[in-house]
């Protein structure tokens, strides 16, 4: 054990002194390996022994080797370390990049370079910022990456003490460990200076390439204008620009960039205002503005504002040419500050105003040839023609794209050759197509050559060649060439026209009619077949002659003229009817002539046609004659129409009769009535006569010759009333005319208005009553039997004198009959006929005017009605009336007896008692004188009282007479009362009197009057007999209300009257009381009436009944 | 003829009759008061005794039997007459009922007038008189004691001392003693006078 442990020990000081010696690895490795294996076999071994101490022993082998291996890596690491730094310093120095080391962004040390670049020492960069070195704009981005501490490349500038700065490149790695870092920097300010001018002239070839490109582009010159426009802008790097080209002799701007109206517009008229481009223009060459304000260029013009609005301050205008020299345009820029470009844009600018000038003539040519190119094909193609070219030298063909289409070839794989000719020519055309192209080869002619082609889908097309020969200065010909052009249409209108002319030929020749064509002297240029066989000569014959070879003189001369007047007109003459002179003799034609123009519309000749219309001709004449036969014979017979229309529309009957009794003409109203005559004499037919009726009326006629008018009694039964007339016919013969007019129905009417007379009047005198008819002026124009009776005078009297003379009150009369005039009418006008013999007869007479069919009065019709019996009756019903009345007086009376007593008593007994009074005075004696006067005074009225009831009591019973008077109504009303005082103290009624003390005074007969209010006044208290005694109230009130009127109302309080009581008041035997006749009222009524007054009655709106009468006063009452 | 006295009042609404039978009444030597309507008369209250009225039946307003009614409404018991124009049964028995004197119908004679008011007059007088002893007995009734009033009706009904004693729960003796003093205050010798008093009052009737 021992042993290995000791060999281990030394294995292991051997490889640590290795390591420490630095033998290197691999002697390590071996040791290690060594021990590795031996381990591996001891270990299998030693397995089971002193496995413990083995295994500890082995361990600190194998710690020991590690530790070597540990100490090794080292030392390694140092000198490698070592040798780093040295290396590094080296190139510190060497380098030509600044150098910095820094911790945490702390410069730790750092090289020359760096120092130089810094402005600063070394000494003094050390422990300096990093950050403070950079410039503020990249400090944030430099913190940033030495805070991230990891490799980067950056871009910054770095502050020098003075303010400076210069760009650098700065890379940076993290150095190893924790916050260390080294930065190389390089001053790159140059390289960017160059990288600056190196992108410019990129950007300008790359504007250049563009260029190129647009101009590669088959559009116009427009964009290639605005990208050189663009370019230019970007190149000198200003804001705005303008790019003009030359057309003619101005500018005109063509691109803008950036500008708005009116810059445009105002620079236009580049040669007009004051500008840049302008002055670039006359000077021919660039011209730069560095500031607007400033140049004299522009002071005072009327530019400056435009370009001060436009924002222009700077301007700069280069003209470019082409390579010939011929200006092309002008590029202006513009800048908004001022500013004078440099050299090297200025350099680059040019580049690129080469390339756009070259380019855009080269477009312009480009264009140019295009739209040459373009107007030849149009050309081309609106011709219909293609092109070809023969060269002889190579006998080669060329043929344009037209012509390709005209052959229906397709230019793209169909070839221009004589093969491909031949195959598209017509087969019939061929051989005529080669020879005279041959022919014009030969002959140095021009070629004209018309052939069909075939198209592929087989349409025909007929092509006209034609071709020069170009020959060289010695005749040899060199090539051909010529168009090649599409005459289908031509060709087909040429036949279409040829077919035409022929139509036209063979119609002109058809047509029966002469056509014919003269030129301006008269020439027959054409004329068709009837032309010619009309002159019986051949169309080759006549055509070219003139008229006065073909015709006799005269008829030329005729011709002509008419020719002239239509060429000279320019009117058609189409109705010209002449004779002419042919072989056949002479023969009429209708010829018309019109005038023939050319295109341009002037006339050229005259075109004609000629119908022969001779037999026409003869077959109107004939017809004329017939017509007018037949007008002549129509015209007649309307004439007779009308006549006959005429005698038929009469309303009566018209015939004209012969001497021989014959009808010459009879209307249609004579045959309707007596049938047609057929031939038959008058009396025959008429009244199937077979002699002539003797003591004929109308025969008459022809023996007095006078017109007669007789009535006649047709054989049809109607009257006629007939008038006849001598009549001279036409020839001189007489004959009778006779007209006869219906007059039946009239006869008819007059008989029937005689017999309604007749009947009429005997009304008028069966009538019992007088009648009369009156006239306006009062005579009597007509009477009846009873007028004549009632008057006493005959009729012939009567009619024709006044009709007032035969009444007892001829004003009255009068006045009646003139009230009839004016209101129409009067009814019951009482008058009294005055007889013969004196008598009065009292008649009531209703009277009306009547009238004449226009509505004027004619006069009055009066009927009198005789009312004399009426009249007795009415006196006699008046006498019973009285009666009646008295007796209803004398039954009031009655009535009245006790009140009468009463009335009587009182003033009977005051009388008696004042007499004993008296007696017991004078008995007493002694002087009471006075008391015996005073009782003599009372007797004496007392007795007076007395004698006014008697006397009233004896008017009660007195018959009256008819008597009026003026009566008072208020002393009347007081009297009555009077009578009736003791009624009314006994019946408890209070009575109350309102009387009008102005009362008018009125006519009437006063007992009557006092009979009519003690009625009312009676039946008034009667009425109130129901009542309670303190309600008994009677109320007598007069009053004149209407003028001519007085009225006095007798008002109780009582309980009225019902319907039925008020309708049957007036009537006869009504009573409520059973002691009455019930006559009261209809007495009390009739004295009402009998005075023209009226008596009512009204229920109180209160209580009780009103009764009220009127009468009229004693004025107003007639006499 | 001549010896009348007394007054009349003459009710009429007709002024001549009013004064015919006013003078009438004058000149027979009496006082005369004339009224043209009943109210007048009720106005002017009762006449002075003797006196009498002469009404008229048939007047506006009050007739006079209305008035007479009226009169008898209010006690005065003055003799009525009544005149009239129109006289009927109904009328005249209706008046008399009511205590008229009399009906006189005109025209009237003027004796039968006078004769009638006089005959009024001589009733007014003697109904005075009736009345006087009526108020005398009265208030000599009156001055008895209230037994004493007792006793007085037992005694005109014709009772014994006994039996009045008897009935009022005396002794005989006091009834006697009352007995001497209603007749000392009576003014009466008797029964019989006594019962007279009593009718005279209407105390029993007579």
């Amino acid at each position: 054990m021992g042993a290995v442990a000791l060999y281990n020990i030394a294995l292991a000081s051997v490889a640590i002194t290795a390591a420490l010696f630095g033998f290197g690895p691999g002697l390590v490795s071996v040791f290690g390996g060594i021990v590795g294996v031996e381990l591996l076999v001891m270990g299998t071994f030693q397995a089971e022994r002193g496995a413990e101490s083995w295994v500890r022993l082995e361990t600190t082998a194998v710690a020991g080797v590690v530790v070597c291996w540990i100490l090794h890596a080292a030392r390694a690491a140092q000198l490698k370390a070592q040798h780093h730094e040295a290396r590094l310093a080296a190139f510190a120095s060497a380098t030509f990049e600044g150098i910095v080391e820094s911790e945490d962004g702390r410069i730790i040390d750092c090289n020359d370079q760096f120092a130089q670049m810094a402005g600063r020492t070394v000494r003094e960069l050390r422990g300096a910022s990093m950050i403070q070195l950079v410039s503020p704009e990249y400090r944030e981005q430099v913190s940033a990456i030495l805070a991230a501490n990891r490799p980067s490349v950056t871009e910054a500038r770095v502050l020098r003490p003075e303010g400076t700065c210069i760009t650098v490149e700065a890379r940076g790695w993290p150095a190893g460990s924790g916050r260390r870092r080294y930065t190389a920097v390089r001053d790159i300010s140059e390289r960017k200076a160059a990288e600056t001018t190196l992108a410019a002239d990129l950007a300008a070839l790359r504007r250049m390439h563009a260029l190129s490109l647009r101009a590669v582009e088959p559009a116009n010159l427009q964009p290639l204008l605005q990208e050189t426009m663009d370019a230019a802008v970007a190149i000198l790097e200003a804001e705005t620009g303008t790019l003009e080209l030359v057309e003619g002799d101005t500018l005109r701007i063509t691109a803008c960039c950036g500008h708005e109206r009116p810059f445009p517009d105002h620079f236009s008229a580049a040669g007009k205002v004051a500008s840049v481009c302008g002055e670039a223009r006359r000077q021919e060459g660039r011209v730069v503005v560095p500031d607007v304000e400033t140049s004299p260029l522009f002071a005072g013009t009327s530019s400056l504002p435009v370009l001060r609005d436009a924002g222009v301050r700077a301007v700069l205008s280069t003209p470019f040419h082409t390579r010939s020299g011929r200006l092309l345009g002008i590029l202006t820029t513009h800048w908004s500050k001022p500013h004078t470009p440099g050299e090297q844009a200025l350099w680059r600018f040019d580049l690129l105003a080469r390339q756009a000038a070259d380019l855009i003539e080269h477009k312009q040519a480009q264009d140019a040839l295009q739209e040459g190119k373009e107007r030849l094909r149009l050309a081309q193609v609106c011709a219909g023609a293609g092109i070809w070219e023969w060269d002889l030298a190579t006998d080669k063909l060329e043929w344009s794209a037209e012509l390709f289409r005209l052959f229906g070839l397709d230019a793209s794989h169909d070839e221009a050759s004589f093969a491909t000719w031949y195959k598209v020519i017509h087969p019939e055309d061929r051989r005529t197509a080669q020879e005279r192209l041959t022919a014009a080869m030969r002959e140095h002619a021009q070629l004209s050559n018309e052939y069909r082609v075939v198209l592929p889908n087989g349409d025909v097309r007929w092509i006209h060649a034609l071709g020069n020969l170009v020959c060289d200065p010695d005749g040899k010909p060199l090539r051909m060439a010529g168009i090649g052009l599409d005459i289908t249409a031509r060709k087909r209108a040429e036949q279409a026209l040829a077919s035409q002319r022929e139509e036209l030929r063979a119609i002109l020749d058809t047509c029966p009619a002469m056509i014919f064509y003269k030129d301006l002297d008269n020439r027959f240029l054409r004329v068709n077949r009837a032309f010619a066989q009309v002159m019986g000569a051949p169309r080759e014959q006549l055509e070219g002659k003139s008229l006065f070879d073909l015709y006799p003189r005269a008829q030329a001369e005729a011709f002509q003229r008419d020719d002239q007047e239509v060429i000279a007109s320019g009117q058609a003459k189409i109705d010209i009817i002449e004779p002419m002179q042919t072989p056949e003799g002479e023969r009429w034609f209708q010829t018309g002539k019109v005038p023939c123009r050319d295109a341009h519309g002037n006339i050229t000749g005259v075109i004609g046609f000629a119908l022969d219309i001779t037999e026409r001709k003869r077959a109107e004449a004939v017809l004329r004659e017939s017509q007018a036969r037949a007008k002549v014979e129509e015209a007649v017979r309307a004439e007779r129409q009308r006549l006959q229309a005429v005698l038929n529309m009469l309303p009566a009957y018209l015939v004209l009769l012969r001497p021989d009794y014959h009808v010459a003409i009879a209307n249609r109203f004579f045959e309707e009535r007596f049938g047609k005559h057929e031939g038959r004499r008058c009396y025959e037919y008429l009244f199937q006569r077979t002699t002539p009726c003797e003591n004929c009326q109308s025969y008459k006629v022809l023996k007095t010759n006078e017109a007669r008018c007789w009535e006649w009694t047709g054989p049809d039964g109607r009257e006629y009333d007939v008038h006849d007339f001598p009549f001279t016919d036409t020839d001189g013969s007489t004959l009778i005319l006779e007209v006869g007019l219906d007059i039946t129905e009239r006869k008819r009417a007059e008989e029937a208005v005689g017999r309604a007379n007749a009947y009429n009047r005997r009304l008028i005198e069966a009538n019992l009553d007088p009648l009369v008819t009156i006239g306006s002026d009062g005579k009597i124009t007509d009477v009846n039997a009873a007028t004549e009776s009632a008057t006493g005078y005959d009729r012939a009297i009567l009619v024709g004198a006044d009709f007032s003379d035969y009444f007892t009150e001829p004003d009255k009369a009068r006045a009646g009959y003139r009230e009839a005039f004016r209101a129409g009418f009067v009814r019951d006008y009482p008058l009294e006929l005055r007889h013969r013999d004196g008598h009065a007869t009292s008649v009531l007479y209703n009277a009306s005017v009547y009238r004449n069919e226009d509505g004027t009065v004619a006069g009055v019709f009066a009927a009198a009605r005789d009312i004399t019996d009426r009249k007795r009756a009415e006196q006699e019903q008046q006498v019973l009336r009285e009666q009646l009345a008295r007796i209803s007086r004398i039954t009031t009376a009655g009535q009245l007896a006790a009140s009468l007593a009463h009335e009587l008593n009182q003033p009977l007994g005051a009388i008696v008692c004042n007499i004993q009074a008296v007696q017991n005075y004078l008995a007493r004696g002694g002087a009471d004188q006075r008391e015996v006067r005073e009782a003599l005074k009372d007797i004496e009225a007392d007795g007076k009282r007395a004698g006014a009831v008697i006397h009233q009591l004896r008017r009660l019973y007195q018959k009256t007479r008819y008597t009026r008077a003026v009566v008072r109504l208020n002393d009347l009303l007081h009297q009555t009362l009077n009578l009736l005082h003791s009624e009314f103290v006994l019946r408890k009624v209070e009575v109350q009197l309102e009387l009008d003390a102005a009362l008018p005074a009125i006519q009437g007969n006063e007992v009557e009057l006092q009979q009519l209010v003690l009625n009312l006044v009676t039946n008034a208290v009667e009425a109130m007999n129901t009542r309670k005694p303190g309600a008994r109230h009677l109320r007598i009130s007069t009053g004149s209300k209407d003028a001519g009127r007085v009225q006095v109302s007798v008002r109780d309080s009582g309980s009225g009257l019902r319907k039925e009581q008020m309708d049957r008041l007036f009537e006869p035997f009504q009573t409520t009381k059973a002691s009455g006749m019930g006559m009261g009222l209809v007495i009390s009524r009739s004295i009402v009436e009998a005075h023209n007054g009226r008596l009512w009655a009204e229920n109180n709106a209160d209580r009780g009944v009103t009764f009220h009468f009127t009468l009229p006063t004693s004025e107003a009452t007639p006499a | 003829m001549n010896n009348l006295q007394g007054t009349v009042c003459v009710v009429d609404d007709d002024p001549s009759m009013r004064r015919a039978v006013a003078r009438l009444c004058r000149s027979a030597g009496l006082e005369v008061r004339p009224f043209a309507n009943a109210n007048e008369l009720l106005n002017a209250g009762a006449p002075p005794s003797p006196a009498c009225l002469v009404l008229d039946v048939s007047m506006p307003g009050l007739s006079g039997l209305d008035l007479q009614t009226e009169l008898a409404h209010r006690g005065i018991q003055t003799p009525v007459v009544f005149i009239t124009g129109h006289g009927d049964i109904p009328m005249s028995v209706r008046a008399l009922k009511a205590g008229a004197v009399d009906f006189l119908t005109k025209p009237f004679h003027h004796r039968d007038l006078l004769k009638v008011v006089q005959t009024a007059l001589s009733r007014d007088v003697r109904l005075a008189t009736v009345h006087k002893e009526r108020e005398e007995v009265a208030q000599r009734l009156n001055s008895l004691t209230p037994r004493e009033r007792e006793v007085f009706g037992l005694v005109i009904k014709g009772l014994l001392n006994k039996q009045i004693g008897g009935e009022l729960g005396a002794s005989e003796q006091t009834i006697k003693v009352h007995r001497r003093r209603i007749m000392d205050k009576m003014g009466v010798k008797s029964v019989a006078e006594l019962v007279q008093a009593a009718v005279k009052v209407g105390v029993v009737e007579g």
